[in-house]
């Protein structure tokens, strides 16, 4: 007696199990990249986004439910990255100033007192911003990266350097900015 | 608030400021390649200073990071294993999908820059075949595809009839993109998830006119 073919409801309850699990994926990778971007800025409207998209595509360019269980890693990653790739294009095309997003660990510093006190942070802050762009080619862009609110791990995996080779650098890079902010009239607390 | 604190928050208050370098962008390739690790350190260096110092390309830079990050692919150099943190939310995937989905590291070579990928080979018809009926044409999927590029081009002054940008590695013509008695060539250019691109051998075709023996 030959195989005995998958009934209806066989191959619709397959399809269930295979949707959730896709969506159970797809949810949960959306928690991984709001989870590692979140802290540099990145919108759950973005995260959503890119994981909308990889789960369309995932659908569309697989088509029968029947051939997801043979999607492999590499594929998923081919389309996630051209998910998140068509949104940086996307956003460039309709170029808005509502569309950059910028990341702040924490509420700026707001001057406290005067106009004049205002005014006087806001320049601190422009002398610090050009004091960094003063630094070797090297060190300055893993001490920007240290400023902008990224940690050792991240500047690390980013270059593809061991951690004590950031420590390292950071360390001579934030030695220099400091000289170069105390040479300027600032004091080793960013203050005048 | 330490002096750390104090640099960051004022860097980060005058990186909000600063306007749009009005130079030449980073293609969005660059940058993914930059998340992926995939760039020589000098042009990373270089690239990450520009990045970090102008908001608008650090939100872009950010989008493909973490969407990176998030896959389970952060740079695979033979210098430094990936984190163990990305291993293990990668296998956590595998286990949510049920043993359908394997969201696994990938462990590519890093290479020097972005350039072009090998090319692609087409699959039908055969380079000067007659073809009658619909016009459907195939190509090999490449190991690395993001998308192919389609182009059809009249013989006969060169003008492009048919464009398609697709995951997929066959197409079928629309009717009334050919026309009968005329001949075409047509190739098709891959494009990796790192902006790589390489392109097919070019292919002729010519329509066979109505009536005439169908071909094969």
């Amino acid at each position: 007696m030959g195989p005995v073919p998958p009934s209806a409801s066989d191959a619709a309850d397959h399809t269930d199990r295979l949707s959730r699990a896709l969506d159970a994926a797809v949810e949960r990778f959306r928690g991984y990249i709001l989870g590692i971007g979140r802290r540099h800025g990145l919108s759950e409207a973005d995260a959503g986004e890119i994981v909308q998209d990889v789960r369309v595509r995932l659908w569309r360019s697989r088509g029968d439910p029947e051939t997801l269980s043979g999607v492999g890693s590499s594929y998923v990653y081919r389309v996630a990255a051209s998910a998140a790739l068509d949104l940086v294009r996307r956003r460039r095309a309709r170029r808005t100033g509502a569309d950059v997003v910028v990341a702040l660990d924490d509420a700026p510093i707001v001057a406290e007192g005067t106009p004049a006190d205002a005014l006087e942070e806001r320049e601190l802050e422009d002398r610090v911003f050009r004091a960094v762009g003063t630094l070797g080619p090297a060190r300055r862009p893993v001490v920007r990266m240290h400023l902008a609110g990224y940690d050792r791990e991240e500047i690390a995996a980013t270059l593809g350097w061991t951690v004590g080779r950031v420590r390292n650098l950071l360390s001579r890079g934030l030695a220099d900015l400091r000289a170069v902010l105390t040479r300027d009239g600032i004091g080793p607390e960013g203050t005048t | 608030m330490n002096d750390d604190e104090r640099l960051r928050r004022r860097y980060q208050a005058a990186l909000a400021r600063q306007p749009a370098d009005p130079g030449p962008r980073p293609e969005p390739e660059e940058l993914a390649g930059l998340a992926a690790g995939r760039l020589s350190e000098d042009r990373a260096l270089a690239l990450l200073d520009r990045v970090m110092a102008d908001p608008t390309l650090r939100a872009e830079y950010e989008v493909l990071r973490a969407t990176h990050a998030a896959a389970g692919t952060r740079p695979a150099r033979p210098t430094r294993p990936a984190g163990p943190r990305w291993m293990v939310l990668a296998a956590a995937v595998t286990l949510a999908a049920a043993g359908t989905l394997t969201w696994r590291v990938l462990t590519r070579e890093p290479i020097a820059v972005v350039r072009g990928t090998s090319p692609i080979a087409l699959a039908a018809p055969a380079d000067g075949d007659r073809l009658g009926g619909p016009i459907r044409l195939a190509w090999r999927a490449h190991p690395d595809a993001l998308r192919y590029q389609l182009t059809v081009v009249a013989e006969d002054g060169g003008a492009v009839v048919a464009t398609l940008t697709t995951a997929d590695t066959a197409t079928t013509l629309a009717a009334d993109a050919v026309v009968a008695g005329a001949g075409y060539r047509w190739w098709v250019e891959v494009t990796t998830a790192i902006g790589a691109t390489g392109r097919s051998a070019t292919r002729r075709f010519t329509v066979a006119p109505p009536g005439a023996e169908a071909p094969r």
